[in-house]
């Protein structure tokens, strides 16, 4: 059983089971970290994602890709065939202690195998039955093919990233992926609290695309309010509406700034001598100032300007000043952050077959009742089976090697 | 007031995942708002506490028919719906009394004023611990609550740039692009949304409430999957890759110019087995078995000419009729789709009602942003649009607070209480 865990983290009690690719290894994840057991299930041999580089020093093997280490930290593992039916009935009794399952596989595949919903509800009345599909478990698109990139075209938030006279461009880092496990641990938790209330599961069908295109800020405002398309305007923010207004972002002595164009730290600027025109009176008045013509000549002196300044020195100087402005950091920029570092973004994990230790990113909440703690690596192969399978279900250890020789486990 | 069952669509009659949890909300814009919006979609009673005049997202584009005006603005429409709203001066320590008895009644608080904030006006976690000692408080501002960034102030922008994420999201050699609006506001919404669901699940436990810190800074850093971690292990900082996916098997992976006005279809390709699947779904051009792409890592190396010869087949052809040639042949591709392709012509956000619409009582009949995904037992939904500027005032003070009718003069009066603005 878990470790003594339970009382100092939100989820301690509960036990998620993981069917999950990379749109929902991120759900399972979050659920993790909150404290829940996550029991990963996989192939035998290992789950696909394990192909997914990079790898640790470049080398590929099925135990070291920092991709599947980043998002199955605080997991256990096991390997299971859905497949067989030595592996349904398996699951039917993992299912009987499970609180949330949480699947990637295409619509209708689960029920294939007499383990859809309804049949583990029967089993287990609480249960609570996460889908994350591309699309959703119904409706025309339903059996069309899904990839992070397709997410983000197809949910709408790839036509507002990028310039003008550059085709869209992906955000980076699998936004669609990240966005759609959010909104489906989400909606395990709101399901989770209908139980609490109620004793009663049920089943949350979580599509891609349609939690990308409720994340878009402006882009369907413009669209419902005015008729009008949002669409690729380089770091040009869609708050400023319609028109030809100035972008947020600037060259600086060492990399870029965003700033808020038209609302620019003056004083300092006239101190060093660069402030042109900026000090007569008319640049005081704000419609003047942020109206697309105001920004754009604002913002040419304020460039230049820049150019004499770092990143470190703006941000400061400019929150200093109560302007809201920040550095275009890069992901070096991040690890090295005073911010990030002084709350203990970073956190050190053991990784005890390697016998090294690495930096992971940590918390997405700081609480001191019942802290965020990243708890063990991901596992390996199987690594739990004999405590699930043997320990838990009760298989003798000669069931566990007839079950592994017959590819169930 | 608008009359229950006058819109189209709504969930009146479900019973939410949420019914009869109170949440304070004291957030402004976007994140906070959001975030209290979902709990309030699936049945929670969120109460929106505003400044008098009524908060800066009342103000912010897109207004209905281009008049601005304090209940016209569809930001603040969409992004506070079926919350009840009531104005209050906290700057006066009546009206911070008021809002601490308001959390006495409560289950769970959130803010994204600045660190500190919230301890000047009373109004901190230890306060309101005093008055309801199970409180869940949430603070979710830009940096958190401790560390020297804890006081700056940051919007969507600048947000996305110190969190690395604008850098990121560009093509090689190019400027910086990120995003035309604010992803981290969402993406800053979530952990709240994580923290306060467990959270409350761990309250019905233990009996216990808590305070949660988060920064959305830190939310968005943890969005970039093993990048971090290539970092820490393998020495390399990742850069700017447009839309291409290093460390994996992907090609071709990008976005074709297709036929029409700045029309676009992504094609993502995986392993040999769909690059077979691809060839065919190209009607096995001759180039294609050029031994520039014969192999994945021929292929890899060529990617630049592959994604030109594969232009030359999508710009014969709209962005729909390529994403259906490649479906067909198991092949995952995608139309880059605008608003008004999700607004107007996707069957499968259609078939999700994505879109519904309800009745305001000022700006008259329009569409929201429905629940992006699908409970079976409680699917929770659109019940009413957002609060008009202190509509709920009567309710808030007088039924849930007992104050007496001449009170609440007296204090609107007194500029502790607004007045309500209902049209």
């Amino acid at each position: 059983m878990a470790e003594q865990i339970n009382e100092e983290t939100l989820l301690g009690d509960l036990r998620v089971l993981d069917l999950a690719d990379e749109k929902g290894v991120y759900c399972t994840k979050i659920l993790a970290d909150l404290g829940a057991e996550v029991i990963k299930i996989e192939k035998p041999g290992g789950d696909p994602i394990r192909d997914n580089g990079p790898f640790y020093h470049d080398i590929p093997h099925r135990e070291r890709s920092l991709y599947f280490w980043q998002f199955n930290a605080n997991k256990k593992g096991i390997t299971l065939n859905l497949e067989t039916v030595s592996g349904q009935d398996i699951f039917k009794k993992l299912i009987k202690t499970a609180d949330i399952l949480v699947e990637t596989y295409r619509p209708g595949y689960l029920d294939g195998l007499g383990l859809g919903y309804k049949e583990l509800s029967k089993i287990n009345t609480g249960l609570i039955v996460t889908s994350i599909t591309s699309y959703g478990s119904s409706g025309p698109y339903k059996d069309y093919k899904g990839s992070d990139i397709v997410g983000v075209a197809m949910g709408g938030m790839m036509n507002v990233c990028g310039y003008r006279d550059t085709p869209p461009v992906m955000p980076y880092g699998e936004q669609a992926y990240h966005t759609v496990s959010s909104y489906a641990a989400i909606a395990s938790l709101i399901a989770l609290n209908h139980r609490d209330a109620t004793g009663n599961g049920q089943h949350v069908d979580v599509p891609m695309q349609s939690c990308v295109a409720f994340s878009l800020e402006f882009a369907n405002l413009w669209y419902i309010y005015w008729g009008e398309v949002l669409g690729r305007r380089g770091t040009v923010h869609g708050s400023s509406g319609l028109g030809a207004y100035a972008p947020n972002v600037y060259q600086c002595k060492d990399g870029h700034m965003c700033t808020f164009p038209g609302i620019v730290p003056m004083e300092w600027i006239e101190a060093d001598g660069m402030v042109g025109d900026l000090n007569e009176p008319k640049w005081q008045d704000p419609f003047t100032k942020l109206s697309p013509e105001g920004q754009a000549h604002v913002m040419e002196i304020t460039a230049a300007w820049m150019k004499t300044h770092t990143k470190a020195e703006l941000f400061e100087g400019c929150q200093n000043m109560h302007i809201s402005w920040a550095p275009v950091n890069t992901l070096e920029d991040l690890i090295n952050d005073p911010h990030l570092n002084d709350r203990g973004f970073f956190v050190p994990l053991e990784h005890p077959e390697l016998g090294e230790t690495f930096i992971y990113p940590g918390a997405l909440m700081k609480m001191k009742e019942a802290p965020w703690r990243l708890r063990r690596r991901a596992p390996l192969i199987g690594e739990h089976n004999v405590e699930i399978y043997e320990g838990e279900l009760g298989f003798s250890k000669e069931q566990l090697a007839l079950l592994a020789e017959g590819g169930v486990i | 007031m608008p009359k229950a069952g006058l819109y189209k669509g709504g969930n009146m009659e479900t019973k939410g995942a949420l019914d009869g949890i109170r949440v304070i909300d004291f957030t402004r814009v976007l994140a906070g708002p959001g975030a209290a919006r979902m709990l309030a979609d699936h049945g929670a009673e969120v109460i929106k506490l505003e400044i008098i005049t009524g908060e800066v997202a009342r103000y912010v584009i897109p207004a209905r028919d281009n008049v601005i005006g304090i209940n016209r603005s569809g930001y603040y429409n969409n992004i506070n719906r079926n919350k009840l709203g009531a104005t209050i001066n906290l700057a006066d320590p009546r009206g911070g009394e008021l809002a601490k008895r308001l959390v006495k009644t409560a289950d769970v608080v959130v803010e994204n004023f600045s660190a500190g904030v919230m301890d000047r006006l009373g109004l901190g976690y230890e306060a309101l611990k005093e008055v309801k000692p199970d409180i869940i408080m949430v603070s979710m501002p830009g940096f958190g609550q401790t560390g020297p960034y804890r006081t700056y102030a940051s919007y969507g922008p600048t947000l996305q740039a110190v969190g690395g994420i604008t850098y990121l999201t560009a093509f090689p050699d190019h400027e910086p692009a990120g995003f035309g609006y604010s992803y981290s506001d969402y993406s800053g919404g979530w952990p709240t949304q994580f923290a306060i669901l467990s959270a409350l699940h761990w309250r019905r436990k233990t009996g216990k409430g808590l305070f949660i810190d988060v920064s959305q800074m830190e939310a968005l850093c943890a969005l970039y999957g093993a990048s971090m971690l290539d970092y820490s292990v393998n020495k390399r900082a990742a850069k700017p890759i447009g839309n291409r996916l290093p460390h994996r098997a992907a090609v071709p992976h990008g976005a074709y110019r297709c036929k029409g006005e700045d029309r676009w279809c992504v094609i993502s390709v995986f392993g040999e087995e769909e690059w077979q699947a691809f060839c065919r779904a190209l009607g096995s051009p001759a180039w294609i078995k050029d031994e520039r792409f014969s192999t994945l890592l021929s292929r890899t190396e060529n990617m630049d000419e592959l994604d030109r010869l594969i232009e030359e087949w999508t710009i014969k052809r709209t962005p729909e009729r390529v994403m259906e040639i490649m479906q067909r042949a198991g092949v995952a591709a995608g139309v880059v789709q605008n608003s008004r392709d999700l607004f107007e012509s996707d069957p499968q956000l259609k078939h999700y009602q994505f879109f519904k619409e309800m009745e305001h009582p000022v700006i008259g009949r329009v569409a929201y942003e429905n629940v992006p995904f699908k409970l079976s037992e409680t699917p929770g939904g659109l019940r009413k649009p957002a609060p008009l500027l202190g509509q709920h005032n009567d309710y808030v003070f007088g039924k849930i607070l007992g104050m007496s009718k001449e009170e609440i003069a007296e204090y609107t009066e007194e500029g502790v209480i607004g007045t309500p603005q209902l049209d």
